[in-house]
């Protein structure tokens, strides 16, 4: 792992960020890292952006001496639980950050009446990101386990195996299955998704 | 007692744990964001633990400070928590528990909002520490907050004030280690023990109360207030405060700038030790202060040690006072200063709309504005919107500003404007936190004006906390005839044409007319709509459907969505079967199925 990594998670209303941040960060200070993170919530009960930030750092000099906050250009790992979310927070990006986005849409209001259309995020980003995924988890995650609610699991899953957080799959797992009290049979359906 | 081991915590959590281990007996609070789970927090410990711990879960944040003094009068630990706008309402009493001093030891939490991340506003609130003389703590990470909630008590029992601490949004929801320190003992029996000289503040006597207060802040002045680091012969010197140090600490380690600068933490924010300060300047060319917001600690600086600092100063001319704080605009800025190579990052300016937040599916509040502009469609009235999830989104009401801005301001634009119909809204949590005093003002005036209070049951915004509405003997009727409203109509505003009818009759009417608009929140209905979801679904005929767009775009519902043949559908896993959509389709083109 390099010295610094910054990871951020992306989201509308909150729950699915949330539970994902929370998993990720408590299975990397029990794993030793000195990782830091932020939830930003908002105002908003249902739909407004939500977003966390991660901060790993191993660096000697640094210890624990940083602060929560991705610096701007400095961030390595998106994951975006909906599509024009994924857009957001471009300003940290650089032209190396992994991104792996959920090719999910969630509608702006405002474009209801305004007749406003916004533009199609995922060319966006395909134009401007090389180290790019994007998959639909919501029907990933309807079509293993009949819900839409495991689509943070998956993509923390998912971002994990391509080893951009350094975390077990295992223990990930292990963990969601404790924070969220899951069935057994999603738990082998899921480690069956990625080959435990 | 748990084990007194390290444990990941919140940035709430932490307080919470810090109120259980330094032994609060009273906890009183108005919920609201970034604080709100400090609550929810301690009574689960509370809980767990069997903690003697009681809670004033009071209806606004004057109520909750006045307890809380209250509780300290009679020698009891009390903890007093609320977001930043809150400490407006509770500017009253604060003001003079300074003068009275308190008893049993007093922290006041505030969750403030650099950035207006869940708030209607960024404003400075250090600036009350000041206007108050509390001593305040501003934490810079989660094992400091737990820390000094502790070194807090221990200031406010020695001096016998109330002390403050500053959470940022950033570090409340913030997750890391904490290293507890042993658990302080629980004092379990508080009596009250009169001392006028203190508590009855007219007159000289508040003139002496003053002088007293003022004493105890020049004797706390002179404790330790703060932490140097890296190189004291450094000419070049940085004075920060909480959030803000560690951006800077990071930055220097990070741009290697140990040997060139000297920096000065200061955890105690007020009062400040003017010696500290004078003896970190004395050496020193320059001395900047990154802070956020309106330069709190720079303007107190500079009106301490007026004409004792030879050095030049900078801060706001820097560092802008509206926004949050940037790590990135830290380290350009000393890049720059000390001419190191900056590399910007590559910028892209994508254009994505800002998600200013909608009701949730089978919000009540959905209903009830498809309700007012229905039944006022042509008709010219204002809209005055309140503080919460009525406020959701912000575009539908015509201002959106603080608690009971709703019927506060229309009673203004109702007096001066006669001619146009006036109509008031607010949540129930609105109404109790200070609405009905707004309300039985514009009765005793005879204003003219609808207020409706959408009652959903709960405060809901920040997480459901109770409400009088659901009960306890609160029957709203009954309130209203007391308060002398004349004119008042109870409805379900599920119930087709309810509110609209309601809104209808109660605009050919004169005076104070209020209409209280039940339905509870969609959130705290799970169960219920679970059940209905599993017997059936709505239906959007598309062959019936007249494309008249009332259920997308007037109504709009989130589960009501276009499929990409521009057909309406209704999202299944997002609906809850409320219904309103199929009450208010002209074309009776929605239905429930079977599933």
């Amino acid at each position: 792992m390099k010295e610094e990594r910054n990871i951020l998670i992306a989201g509308l209303g909150g729950q699915g960020v949330n539970t994902l941040y929370a998993i990720l960060q408590s299975l990397l200070l029990k794993a030793g890292f000195s990782s830091k993170g932020a939830i930003f919530k908002g105002g908003a009960q249902k739909r407004g952006s939500v977003y966390a930030m991660i901060r790993i750092v191993k660096d000697g000099t640094l210890e624990n001496h940083f602060s929560p906050m991705i610096p701007e250009g400095q961030l390595d790992v998106l994951i975006a639980l909906e599509a024009y979310e994924a857009l957001r927070y471009s300003r940290f990006y650089h032209p190396q950050t992994s991104l792996l986005v959920n090719n999910h849409r969630v509608p702006f209001f405002n474009e209801r009446y305004q007749k406003k259309t916004s533009p199609d995020p995922i060319k966006t980003l395909q134009t401007h990101f090389k180290n790019l995924i994007i998959q639909d988890f919501n029907s990933l995650s309807m079509n293993l386990l009949e819900t839409r609610k495991m689509v943070n699991i998956l993509m923390g899953l998912a971002a994990i195996e391509q080893k951009w957080i350094p975390i077990e799959p295992t223990d990930f797992l292990d963990a969601a299955q404790q924070k969220l009290s899951l069935p057994y049979n999603d738990m082998l359906i899921l480690m069956k998704e990625i080959n435990v | 007692m748990p084990k007194t081991d390290k444990i990941l915590l919140s940035g709430n959590a932490a307080v919470a744990y810090a109120a259980m281990d330094v032994g609060v007996a009273f906890f009183s609070h108005y919920p609201g964001s970034p604080v709100t789970t400090i609550e929810s927090s301690l009574k689960k410990l509370k809980d767990q633990y069997h903690l003697p711990v009681i809670f004033n879960d009071a209806l606004n944040e004057h109520v909750a400070a006045l307890s809380a003094m209250g509780a300290s009068f009679a020698q009891a630990k009390s903890m007093l928590v609320m977001k930043h706008v809150g400490l407006n309402i509770a500017a009253d009493p604060l003001v003079y528990a300074g003068y009275s001093g308190v008893k049993g030891g007093m922290v006041v939490i505030v969750g403030t909002d650099p950035g207006a991340n869940s708030s209607t506003g960024e404003q400075d609130v250090h600036w009350y520490a000041k206007a108050f003389n509390f001593p305040l703590f501003e934490p810079t990470n989660i094992q400091e907050i737990y820390e000094q909630v502790f070194e807090a008590y221990t200031l406010s029992q020695q001096y016998e004030i109330p002390v403050f601490i500053f959470i940022p949004v950033e570090l409340a929801h913030t997750v890391a280690s904490v290293q507890r320190l042993p658990a302080k003992k629980n004092k379990l029996n508080f009596r009250f023990e009169k001392d006028r000289k203190s508590y009855i503040n007219v007159g000289q006597r508040a003139v002496k109360n003053h002088e007293i207060l003022l004493d105890k802040i020049k004797q706390i002045a002179k404790l330790k207030t703060g932490t140097t680091f890296f190189n004291s012969k450094a000419k070049f010197g940085i004075i920060t405060r909480g959030l803000a140090f560690g951006y800077v600490l990071e930055s220097i380690l990070k741009l290697g700038l140990q040997e060139h600068v000297h920096l000065l933490q200061m955890e105690r924010v007020y009062p400040i030790n003017q010696d500290i300060i004078i003896s970190f300047a004395k050496n020193k060319t320059e001395v900047t202060f990154i802070e956020d917001q309106d330069g709190f600690l720079e303007i107190m600086v500079k009106q301490l040690c007026f004409n004792e600092l030879d050095c030049t100063i900078h801060g706001k001319d820097i560092f802008p006072a509206y926004g949050a704080l940037r790590l990135d605009s830290i380290q350009y800025y000393l890049s720059e200063k000390f001419s190191l190579p900056v590399s910007k990052p590559q910028q892209w300016n994508f254009d994505v709309e800002e998600r200013l937040g909608t009701f949730c599916e089978g919000c009540p509040h959905t209903a009830s504005y498809y309700a007012i502009f229905d039944a006022l469609d042509g008709v010219d009235f204002v809209l005055g919107g309140d503080i919460g999830c009525s406020s959701l989104p912000p575009f539908r009401a015509d201002w959106l500003l603080c608690m009971n801005a709703g019927i506060g301001v229309s009673q203004g634009i109702a007096l001066v404007s006669p001619n146009q119909l006036v109509i008031s809204t607010g949540g129930d949590g609105s109404f109790f936190h200070g609405g009905m005093i707004s309300l039985q003002s514009a009765v005793e005036n005879n204003i003219n004006l609808i207020h409706i209070v959408f009652d959903n049951q709960y405060v809901a915004m920040t997480g459901h906390q109770y409400s009088p509405s659901q009960g306890n003997g609160f029957q709203v009727e009954h309130f209203l005839e007391a308060i002398g409203v004349k004119w008042f109509q109870v409805v379900d505003v599920f119930e087709k044409d309810g509110l609209q009818n309601a809104i209808k009759t109660a605009a050919t009417q004169t005076g104070v007319r209020v209409i209280w608009a039940k339905g509870a929140c969609a959130l705290v209905t799970a169960s219920e709509r679970g059940k209905k979801a599993y017997e059936y679904k709505v239906f959007i005929d598309s062959d019936r459907c007249g494309d008249c767009t009332i259920c997308y775009e007037k109504l709009a519902c989130p589960a009501i969505q276009k499929d990409e043949h521009g057909f309406f559908f209704s999202d299944e896993h997002l609906c809850v079967r409320c219904g309103v959509c199929k009450n208010i389709c002209p074309k009776e083109a929605i239905s429930f199925i079977s599933n």
